[in-house]
């Protein structure tokens, strides 16, 4: 067989990075091409085109393409998605605009309403309803759903959704309305709830409706245009699409159900930190992505990206399991400023990419986290990405000293002073924040380690671990480019609901309906995965409920053994969810009932593992050059400036060392020291700590 | 400030987030469903000296101007290495504690054996005894009622808990293991707070950590001040009315006189009125109280985002309350309900800053937060079952340049609503409606938000519906600049059948097999003339079913045929009264209601009787009070017309006010 290339790409808003696995000889590729704002499919394609070549393949070399996106997140934050509407039952109109109550900001009497996804006047209410038993309240008729496609057609919209009250556990009634609706207008896309989410709550089912909506017919033109795109330059390997909970879908799949990957571009890169903890034997894992705007933090333990059943995207809550990642304040373009009290201050405001940082020369005039690592001399103004791009260090020495002057700093080096200021400041705020992660989850800093990714992270790790009481940074081997191989070692991966409250210890049939709900949904998991195309290597099915004791809000999701589903042992369940309990709150009701409210499976495909070649052994390499870098009361040291492909495998570098690659800088502080291993990977400890995580 | 401007931020950072992390603590473990459902909780980290000077912003309560100092006192002894504090006595805690189920614990933290600060939090527990399931209801006349009473004391002495406090805590509340949960999930807390503050001071030193504290309160009051500046020197008046008081119908009043004084303010609220046989009191003890002041820590938070979040922003303002009326009532009131005053009571003071600076404050909300409890028989277990079916709230005020937010309100609230499909899981009912209530918004260029629309029927006989906290039935959420109110309250029994029925203010309300209930709550008030309102705001607001064509004629003079704005109908009816461009701002609309009780019960009058009530003892001020109006307002005490009151326009009224405003003042002793 000719194709033995994975491809892994990250279409991002700056720059769409591509990484290619090569079975032969388990080289691994990077490539960086800049996004196309017009048809972000054509970067795609430019990359391919371009690594290939690189690599001295032919298309037919590829056999599989997995691809992250975040188009679908942007049309959302940026309320560009799709003319949509929504079918809702009589009473029920306002859904949208009421959502679960309270302000998006209590603190202010200025702060801007929401906007709506969907204009009110494109909600239509029929007189259709069903009872939580099933029982059919009341039922359109052919008429009213005549009469209703045509007010839908009236109002000129590309796409509807359909929710009933009730339907999540009686789909019928609604899947018959959409699809009269699908009948009745051609071309229009429909979504039911209840075949997209079948989850209790009618207005996070109602949201996720819409958003499939919103971004569906976007989505649509963009992967249908990718498609041709990639069959016009021969390569017809099966495209799959990363998504929200860490894993991947067939193109289909995506194309059908486009919300499964809204949240999906943080989500690769705490992959493929996953990827690393399995690979070093680092079962738990803190990961901080550090780009331009702004930082995102994920925790990894037993070796997977911890999940969250529910988030929020702005005010908007998200029902669907996803990688639970977020964010923790400053990034390289986080705005440094002096308030009227004379406090320094960083952020919130971020000067982008454009202008961005005053170093870069582009018109930015207020100083940021990135001239502050520029006029520190941690970053080249030569060597900067790769030396393509021209940095003015002297600029942006010049606006922290104007700055830092307003308190007090003063003297031959207030420029790089104000920047350890500023600098010390952002460290605290994003060491606080993984330190409140940890708190919320009740997990202990002492026992992780951190990986470092995206353009700033692998620079900042060193100072951010020292604060956040970490004692081990992982760099992986291109940091720039993290997220496009966490698309090629993503599991094949969908999930599955369903809600129907079952009272364990009450129910006398609850056993029996704990086998037929479950093998239910494992057998449409089952369904799904056979036609993702066989890529997977074996196949699991996990399966969790939301569980309850009654008429209490302590919802518990509790991991089912397949045994005691199987088997409809309703005591062993019962029991799962009694000791989950007494562990977290130090009590049980041993008396009480249980309620299982919602049920959860989720079906994975294992994809093989990328096999990569070995950093090799060789000779440490001479000394290239040293740089002054200050740190701070007047004090400069010289640091030992390394190329990273210069360092062989199993080599040390103590600090004050810097190291440089393409896609970033990694800075070694005094009293730290950077070891490389096998398999590519930079490890920072404080010099003289333990060699604990050693990677093999 | 003494400490450097870096390490001032850095220790800012830190402080903030160690508050934060004990709120993710306690909000992690703990079992009230209070802190689920409605974050009804609080952390902070206190001062040597008694102020709070962390608070987290974005977990629990943000209530924190309290001083700790005399809960300290009344303890009797100090607090040392190993102990933690335990009460839950507003009167011992001088208001720190502002309800008996607020279980609060104080810890001090040392360092070589020296006090660097104390570490703080609250829960409101599920149950803490008393008359009542929950311990609160607004029948409580004593503070008894509502619960055990636990004065300061040791709950832990020196790293020992008390066994017998437990016990007795145990055995005097409904929910025991949920009630320990939470004390473990507080204790827990605690030690995150302890576990920061020894790191706070291993990385910056105990002598800067102590100075920190200090410097970030300055900080604070530093922002504060410069955001109160903003406010013209003067004094503002302004007082609004609760419907009733929860035992009697008589209204009650409350009143603000707001002076400001070169970004300093104080807030006088003599002239409110005596304290009531309910559990509507306020207990401040006389202090500076967080539940006074929550008004100008919005307003100050709106202008300046990056303040501190410490006590020290409320160093400006000081606060003046009468003792023995409903914002300082003696001990033993009951103070269970406190929340519905305090929505009342903030809305005083939002009066007042709108009087000083109109542009900067909205109007106000509508005014209200309900749960709709349904008590029927389980059909799962033929058990009673009692539970909330949803929670009601309201429509915001409406600011200047933008319309107040349709169907929420945040101005006190944090609790969520139901959603339908589980209500109907849990309960014997079908939801009819839940939405936008039409037409309930205060009317203005810029209007209210609208407030909601509830109708649900009951399957099952023999079921009841308890509605507490309703409000607004008959003073409305006032509207300004030329804005009009809200809409009034509404309960409606079989709505739109030749049975309907309003109801007015419900207490509990039983229903038949099918009966429909229906909760209409009302809209914010309204900002500027509505005739300045654009045609096609109007327009969209009728489209989308939030205005209707009569009220978009009647208060907007938009005319709308065919789903078009007719613009010949508009401008004529736009030109059958002047429009004010540019109104005196500080003018308000209180409803033809409002106005017809202030001519009777006027400012003036009002002073005087107070006055006259408070120099009669306690123990028949209320019965005197009740008498008095018994015979000048009859109606209001007439079964039939609750929530429909028509009391005032006659002139007996008047002559009959008069008359016993002297017998009273004639027979209480001269001051």
């Amino acid at each position: 067989m000719s194709a033995h290339c994975r491809v892994g790409i990250d279409v991002g808003g700056t720059f769409t990075d591509l990484v290619l696995a090569d079975e032969h000889d388990g080289r691994l590729l990077n490539f960086k091409v800049p996004s196309s704002q017009t048809d972000p499919s054509s970067a795609v394609t430019t990359g391919l085109e371009a690594l290939l070549g690189n690599a001295n393949l032919k298309p037919d070399a590829i056999a599989l393409l997995v691809h992250g996106t975040t188009i679908a997140l942007n049309a959302v934050v940026q309320r560009r998605g799709a003319r949509i509407g929504l079918v809702i039952s009589k009473g029920f109109g306002d859904t949208m605009l009421l959502a679960r109550g309270g302000l998006p900001n209590t603190f202010s009497y200025k702060h801007p309403k929401p906007v709506p996804l969907i204009a009110r006047d494109h909600v239509f209410e029929i007189d259709a309803r069903l009872g939580p038993d099933g029982t059919v309240r009341a039922e359109p008729s052919g008429d009213d759903l005549a009469a209703l496609a045509e007010s839908i057609a009236k109002a000129d919209l590309d796409a509807v959704g359909v929710l009933i009250l009730n339907s999540y556990a009686h789909p019928d009634l609604e899947i018959r309305i959409a699809n009269r609706l699908r009948d009745l207008l051609p071309g229009l896309l429909v979504t039911a709830s209840a075949e997209l989410w079948p989850e209790v709550r009618e207005y996070e089912r109602a949201l996720v409706t819409a958003l499939n909506c919103f971004v569906q017919p976007l989505m649509d033109r963009y992967f249908a245009r990718l498609t041709d795109r990639l069959e016009t330059r021969g390569i017809g390997a099966p495209l799959f699409v990363t998504t929200s909970n860490g894993g991947t879908v067939s193109v289909a799949s995506a194309r059908a159900e486009p919300i499964q990957t809204l949240l999906s571009g943080p989500a690769a890169g705490v992959v493929a930190a996953a990827h690393l903890a399995t690979r070093l034997a680092l079962p738990k894992l803190v990961t901080i992505d550090m780009g331009g705007t702004s930082s995102d933090m994920a925790i990894i333990e037993d070796g997977a990206p911890a999940t969250a059943m529910e988030t929020k995207l702005g005010d908007l809550p998200i029902i669907m399991p996803v990688v639970d990642v977020w964010a923790i304040g400053a990034g390289g373009g986080s705005v440094i400023w002096i308030d009227a009290q004379g406090v320094m201050k960083v952020g919130p405001e971020s000067a982008g990419a454009d202008p961005g940082p005053i170093c870069y020369g582009k018109g930015g005039d207020r100083p940021t986290i990135t001239d502050c690592y520029v006029a520190l001399g941690l970053l080249d103004p030569v060597y900067f990405l790769g030396g393509r791009m021209a940095i003015d260090r002297q600029a942006a020495i010049d606006a922290l000293a104007k700055l830092g002057a307003k308190i007090g700093l003063q003297g031959p080096d207030a420029g790089p002073e104000t920047a350890r200021a500023a600098l010390r400041i952002a460290t605290a705020k994003m060491a606080t924040e993984v330190s409140k992660g940890m708190a919320q989850r009740g997990l202990d800093p002492a026992d992780f380690a951190l990986v470092a990714y995206g353009g700033a992270g692998p620079t900042h790790a060193a100072m951010l671990a020292e604060e956040a009481r970490l004692g081990h940074i992982v760099i992986p081997p291109s940091p720039g480019t993290f997220c496009a191989f966490g698309a090629l070692v993503a599991d094949i991966r969908r999930d599955f609901v369903r809600s129907r409250r079952l009272t364990l210890g009450q129910d006398p049939h609850a056993g029996v309906e704990v086998t037929r709900i479950l093998a239910d949904l494992e057998s449409q998991a089952r369904a799904w995965i056979a036609q993702e195309g066989g890529l997977a290597d074996s196949v699991a099915i996990e399966v969790t409920a939301d569980m309850q004791y009654p008429r209490t809000a302590f919802v518990l999701t509790v991991p089912i053994a397949d045994d005691a589903w199987r088997s409809g042992d309703a005591a062993a369940i019962k029991e799962a969810f009694h000791r989950e309990h007494e562990r977290l709150y130090a009590f049980r009701h041993a008396e009480s009932p249980v309620d299982i409210t919602t049920w959860r499976v989720r079906v994975n495909g294992a994809v093989p593992p990328v096999e990569l070649a070995a950093t090799q052994d060789g000779d440490p390499p001479v000394q290239v050059d040293t740089r002054p870098v200050y740190l701070g009361d007047g004090a400069w040291v010289d640091a030992a400036v390394r190329m990273r492909a210069d360092l062989p495998a199993a080599h040390s570098v103590a600090g004050p060392a810097i190291i440089e690659q393409d896609d970033t800088t990694i800075w070694v502080p005094p009293g730290w020291t950077a070891s490389t291993d096998l398999a590519g990977c930079l490890h920072l400890r404080p010099t003289g700590g333990s060699g604990e995580g050693q990677a093999s | 400030m003494k400490i450097d401007p870096v390490s001032l931020e850095i220790l800012n950072t830190k402080v903030a987030a160690a508050a934060e992390e004990m709120a993710l603590t306690l909000k992690r473990t703990a079992r009230s469903l209070y802190v689920k459902e409605a974050v009804d909780f609080a952390v902070g980290l206190v001062t040597r000296s008694g102020r709070f000077f962390g608070n987290p912003r974005d977990f629990g309560s943000a209530l924190l101007d309290y001083d700790i100092k005399p809960t300290l006192d009344a303890l009797g002894e100090p607090l040392g290495e190993g102990d933690v504090l335990l009460t839950n006595h507003p009167y011992m805690s001088a208001g720190l504690v502002s309800h008996t189920p607020d279980l609060t614990l104080i810890r001090p933290y040392f360092h070589n054996g020296e006090l660097v600060c104390y570490g703080y939090n609250f829960i409101h527990s599920t149950d803490v005894g008393g008359k009542v399931p929950s311990s609160i209801s607004p029948s409580n006349s004593e503070i008894f009622q509502e619960g055990l009473l636990i004065p300061p004391l040791k709950l832990v002495r020196g790293g020992e808990m008390n066994r017998d406090v437990l016990a007795i805590y145990r055995a005097n509340v409904r929910t025991p293991d949920l009630n320990v949960q939470d004390l473990t999930a507080m204790l827990a807390a605690l030690e995150t707070g302890a576990k920061r503050i020894a790191g706070m001071v291993a990385a910056h030193g105990f002598e800067t950590m102590v100075q920190a504290q200090d410097d970030l309160l300055e900080y604070a009051a530093l922002k504060a001040r410069a955001v109160l500046r903003r406010i013209p020197d003067g004094t503002y008046d302004f007082w609004d009315y609760m419907d009733d008081d929860g035992v009697t119908p008589v209204p009650v009043r409350f009143r603000v006189a707001m002076t400001v004084t070169d970004g300093r303010i104080h807030l006088d609220f003599d002239g409110t009125d005596p304290q009531v046989a309910s559990a509507y009191n306020v207990p401040t003890l006389g202090t500076r109280h967080a539940w006074l002041t929550v008004r100008v820590l919005h307003y100050i938070t709106t202008h300046d985002p990056t303040v501190p979040f410490n006590g020290g922003l409320f160093e400006p303002i000081t606060v003046s309350t009468r003792k023995g009326s409903i914002l300082d009532p003696e001990f033993p009131a009951a103070t269970g309900v406190r929340a519905a005053s305090a929505y009342r009571l903030n809305d005083a003071v939002t009066g007042a800053f709108a009087r000083a600076v109109p542009k900067d404050v909205p109007t106000p909300s509508g005014g209200a937060m309900v749960p709709v409890v349904l008590a029927e028989y389980d059909k799962r277990s033929g058990a009673r079952n009692v539970l909330v079916v949803n929670s009601i709230i309201v429509g915001s005020g409406a600011r200047y340049g933008a319309d107040g937010y349709d169907g929420v309100d945040g101005s006190l609230s944090t609790i969520r609503n139901t959603p339908a499909e589980k209500s109907e899981l849990e309960a014997g009912i079908d939801v009819l409606h839940y939405g936008l209530n039409r037409d309930s918004a205060g009317a203005g260029r810029w209007r209210g938000g609208l407030g909601l629309a509830f109708t649900f029927r009951v399957t099952q006989g023999g079921s009841a519906v308890l509605g507490r906290g309703l409000e607004r039935f008959y003073f409305r959420p006032w509207g300004m600049a030329g804005g009009k109110p809200g809409a009034n309250m509404r309960v409606v029994r079989n709505i739109g059948t030749g049975a309907e029925q309003d109801l007015g203010k419900i207490d509990m309300v039983a229903m038949e097999e099918g009966d429909t209930i229906t909760f209409l709550t009302p809209g914010g008030g309204g900002y500027g003339d509505p005739f300045l309102r654009p045609p096609e705001a109007v327009l969209e607001d009728v489209r989308y079913g939030f205005v209707s064509a009569e009220a978009a004629e009647r208060d907007y003079g938009v005319a709308i045929a065919g789903g078009m704005v007719d613009q010949d109908r508009t401008e004529w009816l736009r030109s059958q009264r002047p429009v004010v461009e540019q109104p005196s701002e500080a003018t308000f609309d209180f409803g033809p209601e409002r106005d017809a009780w202030d001519n009777i019960f006027t400012d003036e009058t009002m002073a005087s009787l107070n006055a006259a009530l408070m120099r009669l003892p306690l123990a028949v001020r209320q019965d005197r009070r009740q008498a008095l109006f018994r015979r000048v307002a009859p109606d209001l005490f007439d079964p039939t017309s609750r929530g429909n009151r028509t009391v005032a326009g006659q002139p007996w009224c008047l002559r009959t006010l008069a008359d016993e405003l002297a017998k009273l003042i004639a027979e209480t002793p001269r001051p």
